[in-house]
């Protein structure tokens, strides 16, 4: 398989009035050709700020590490001048963010503004952008495509805005999505279509999908790899099935033990306790071993790297090495 | 809509009754009245002023000569100047011309110049440039508009020598220049006042406008836009400005009776043969019926450009034209 995206030891900094936060840290992977990646963490993790940076969409407080490299298509996305950058922008790598009504422009047609992306990056005339437009709101479900074209966002539901929000990312065919909560902000009925719709248009158009989601529940049925989150750090990253069926971090194990089991309705949801630390006070040693039943000394002072724990799967954790510690619940 | 339009002509109409009563109270009540003069005078006899205040109906009770007012000004009459015999129309009507064109000039500049100062404060917000600008601003947002006027004189007309003060155009050209001629003569006399009224507008409008286009660049929108590939000027004027511009245009609705106060002192001080100097110079003699008719047409102004206004703002943001 081969990576359309790679991600290597990507850090970023937010200089804050407390220090500087390191949101993101020693971030590496890869998305392969076809492949649905889910990033998957609670508030804070980093998933987001991971997503951004992918597009040098983040804000200019923050500082990208100078070792990180994204590399996508042969070239650096870290280092590309602005023209470059803009091409791979919508057309390369296109994105969906979590929130479809205010992430459209309240003041311009929802039409033009999926025309006006074809027509950044391709050079045809207004009519063959409108028609395209037009083309991609069918492809995403959108019914009487030619009369929405010129509603404006506050007409449509927040689900139509999605749909909206997806026909704009596919107007230019890239070749990854990245979708970043794309169903959080809608009911919860319009979240399984919308969740439908992305997996049915991976398939037919061959893209490579980053997605982005703190529950661990919802991309259990679409992802084909999952890269949990935890303190700016990537703490496991394994196969779904995997994932599921054994999780290596003690973390991935709390995210677990916190989803409903409908098969298993005798078992309590296990929340694990305590709170994310803010960025710019993580702990010594594991950021986790706060909130771990597992911790012990060596987890306070030394921090574990990424390393392999089985085929196919890596995880940051002490347990890989002294397995034996780990208490049985 | 139709409901909206009958409320809102309603309230106009509402709005330039009461300033017409109050202008015509309160000059009224104005010390001295247009026979002061006379008075003074050794060779008017007693009589003579009875007289001549009962042909001009001053003799009357106040509420009886209001009265007679408002029924002449709703037959389209508004009198006849006490000072000069001549109907007051005839005196406004070369004068609504020449303010209106400072007015429009004015707002020219207020606008362009205050969206070109706010746009790279906003691009790069905190840095030198946006200081330097925002105390630049505030000093000419700070500083009396006539004092402003007087200064650009002695510095453009006086020192200088580059553009001419005093009306609004040369009487040589204006007799004997061709077309071409006129309209130069004309827009260079136009260039200071113009100026005047509109740098103390611009500093406003720049104040606002920074802020306006600092929130609109920080929308999730814009956002989309970058990541979608659009230039960075595309996403500044197509997707920020759109956005930032909703404020100003009701900033140009509450401009309008600034525009025209600050027309009165500018007017004054470069000469300018519009509505204000006519209404300074009547408010001298106590020529009530030019003053109360100036504020009347000036409040009809007002009155009528904030209603544009918010005909703009209505096709400029689409979420008030049609319910969600």
């Amino acid at each position: 398989m081969t990576a359309v995206l790679s991600v290597r030891d990507l850090g970023v900094t937010f200089d804050t009035p407390r220090g500087p936060a390191r949101a993101v840290d020693g971030v590496s992977f890869d998305l392969h050709a076809g492949e649905t990646l889910a990033l998957v963490g609670e508030s804070g993790c980093g998933k987001t700020v991971t997503a951004l940076s992918i597009l040098r969409l983040l804000p200019d407080a923050a500082r990208v590490a100078p070792g990180a490299s994204i590399t996508y298509a042969g070239a650096d996305i870290l280092k590309l001048e602005a023209e470059p950058l803009r091409q791979v922008r919508g057309a390369g790598i296109a994105m969906v963010f979590q929130e479809p009504m205010t992430s459209l422009n309240p003041v311009l047609s929802v039409g033009w503004q999926i025309a006006e992306t074809v027509l950044a990056h391709k050079s045809v005339g207004r009519a063959t952008a409108d028609a395209r437009a037009i083309e991609v709101m069918k492809l995403v479900g959108i019914a009487d495509a030619e009369d929405r074209y010129r509603a404006y966002p506050h007409q449509l539901s927040g689900g139509l805005c999605q749909r909206v929000m997806i026909a704009m990312a596919l107007a230019c065919e890239p070749k990854v999505l990245i979708a970043d909560e794309p169903t959080t902000a809608l009911d919860v009925t319009i979240q399984a279509q919308i969740l439908e719709l992305l997996v049915d248009l991976k398939r037919r158009l061959g893209l490579s999908v980053l997605l982005i989601s703190h529950d661990l529940a919802l991309v259990s049925g679409v992802a084909d790899r999952i890269a949990v989150m935890y303190g700016g750090h990537i703490v496991e990253e394994a196969a779904t099935a995997d994932v599921f069926a054994k999780p290596v971090h003690p973390y991935t194990e709390g995210l677990l033990g916190a989803v409903p089991r409908i098969d298993r309705p005798e078992l309590r949801l296990a929340a694990i306790p305590g709170n994310v630390p803010p960025a710019t006070e993580w702990p010594a040693g594991c950021r986790f071993h706060p909130r771990c039943a597992h911790a012990w000394d060596r987890c306070s002072t030394g921090e574990p790297g990424l390393v392999a724990a089985g085929a196919n799967r890596t995880a940051r954790c002490w347990l890989i090495e002294e397995p034996g510690r780990r208490k049985s619940s | 809509m139709i409901r909206y339009a009958a409320s809102r002509a309603i309230h106009a109409f509402a709005v330039v009754l009461a300033v017409t009563t109050l202008t015509f109270v309160l000059i009224h009540a104005a010390p001295g009245d247009p026979l002061t003069g006379l008075r003074e005078s050794a060779y008017a006899s007693p009589e003579f002023i009875t007289r001549a205040q009962r042909h001009m109906g001053l003799d009357r009770p106040l509420y009886v000569q209001y009265l007679v007012y408002l029924g002449n000004l709703f037959r389209g009459d508004l009198g006849e100047s006490f000072a000069t015999h001549i109907p007051v129309w005839h005196l406004l009507r070369p004068a609504i011309p020449n303010t209106l064109l400072l007015g429009a000039a004015a707002l020219l500049v207020d606008f362009t110049v205050g969206m070109a100062v706010a746009a790279p404060q906003a691009i790069r917000p905190g840095g030198r440039l946006d200081r330097w600008l925002s105390n630049v601003t505030l000093a000419v947002y700070a500083v009396p508009v006539f004092w402003l006027g007087i200064l650009l004189s002695m510095l453009f007309s006086q020192a200088l020598g580059w553009l001419p003060i005093g009306d609004i155009r040369d009487p040589i050209i204006a007799a004997a220049g061709t077309t071409p001629q006129k309209v130069v003569d004309i827009l260079r006399h136009l260039v200071l006042p113009a100026a005047t009224l509109g740098l103390v507008g611009a500093a406003s409008t720049a104040r606002y406008q920074r802020t306006a286009l600092f929130d609109a660049l920080r929308q999730d929108f814009i956002r989309t836009a970058h990541a979608k590939g659009l230039t960075a000027r595309v996403v500044l004027l197509r997707h920020a400005l759109r956005n930032a511009l909703l404020p100003t245009i009701t900033l140009f609705g509450l401009s309008l009776p600034v525009l025209f106060s600050g027309a009165v002192l500018v007017e004054s001080v470069f000469g300018w043969p519009g509505m204000g100097t006519l209404a300074v110079q009547s408010v001298m003699r106590r020529d009530y019926l030019v003053v109360t008719a100036a504020a009347t047409i000036t409040a009809t102004a007002v009155v009528v450009g904030s209603a544009l206004a918010d005909l703009l703002y209505r096709v400029a943001d689409p979420r008030t034209r049609s319910p969600a």
